[in-house]
């Protein structure tokens, strides 16, 4: 503990050690050998310590501002960590997108080679009509079905 | 052909077309489940779109600048949903596929909602709003047909999965 040059005289010496412990002040023998015609005439402007009271104000705001520090630093960790997971969840909806679109492409390009089995003499213009004419029909035929008017 | 890239890229000039406008709506339907939940083949785009049924000509005159509308069916009325039916030309340079996108109106509040809370996805600088899972699954439990029980499933199975 720093030893307080003002003890006993304007500050109950056991709140000014203490916060020079915590070092929120400096010992008075720092600041008074910045002013030394001070030496040895200490008023309250002398001694860089607080009152009691103030003292009392100060390790609570302190205290506050520790535990402030605390929470946004675990905020802010939570934070990255939300956002990590966020950009974890679209890349698995991106690469769901690229998945099915693969699928998509997979079935009609397995569709192709089935038609142009059945058909071998069919140019590839008249393979793609059919194929588009078949997404329409399927279409159609769900539009037209009762059984879309009752469960729409 | 490539029906793929022709579904991916319409779905792409869609939302951008729609997002420019300021019309909000989101992806629904197989395109949505195979993104959210289980990848699965589908042959055509669903879009919950918040329009009222007198603005939908403007909605044409809109695609019209971006596509070759090759059908606008009339919209058809269920029970359950108001449906807006087109077939345009592939926005892809070649133009010769074709891509079937229904507009679902947004006129119930569960609609509603799904349609202002979506998922937005961001792909190739695009926006393209999902409908989030329970939306999804709540939608689908409307239609109530087998595919649809199917995705129900799968769609329950990633909210399970992720503790939600």
């Amino acid at each position: 503990m720093s030893q307080c040059l003002c003890e006993g005289v304007q500050r109950p010496k056991q709140s000014h050690a203490l916060l020079v412990e915590q070092g929120v002040a400096t010992p008075c023998s720092v600041k008074i050998a910045t002013t030394p015609e001070r030496r040895f005439a200490m008023t309250n402007d002398d001694c860089d310590t607080v009152s009691f009271a103030g003292m009392t104000i100060l390790l609570v705001l302190c205290s506050y501002a520790k535990l402030s520090l605390h929470m946004q630093f675990q905020r802010r960790e939570h934070a990255t960590f939300l956002q990590r997971d966020v950009r974890k969840d679209f890349m698995t909806l991106e690469n769901n997108l690229s998945r099915t679109l693969e699928l998509i492409d997979l079935c009609f390009r397995l569709k192709e080679a089935y038609i142009r089995q059945l058909q071998p003499q069919a140019s590839p213009e008249k393979i793609r009509e059919l194929i588009y004419q078949g997404i329409r029909a399927r279409k159609e035929k769900q539009w037209t079905s009762p059984e879309i008017f009752l469960k729409h | 052909m490539d029906i793929a890239r022709d579904l991916f890229e319409t779905l792409k000039s869609v939302c951008a077309l729609l997002h420019d406008a300021e019309v909000k709506c989101c992806l629904i339907g197989g395109l949505a489940v195979g993104i959210l939940a289980k990848p699965r083949a589908t042959e055509d785009i669903d879009l919950l779109i918040l329009i009222e049924e007198n603005k939908l000509p403007s909605l044409t005159v809109l695609l019209k600048k971006k596509f070759e509308v090759i059908q606008e069916r009339n919209i058809m009325h269920f029970e359950k949903a108001t449906i807006y039916r087109t077939i345009l030309g592939s926005p892809a340079a070649d133009k010769t596929g074709l891509v079937i996108v229904d507009f679902i109106l947004a006129d119930n509040d569960l609609y509603r909602e799904a349609v202002l809370n979506p998922l937005n996805l961001i792909v190739d600088d695009v926006i393209i709003p999902v409908a989030k899972h329970e939306y999804l699954i709540k939608i689908k439990n409307l239609s109530n047909r087998p595919q649809d029980l199917l995705d129900i499933a799968s769609l329950k199975e990633v909210l399970e999965k992720s503790g939600i």
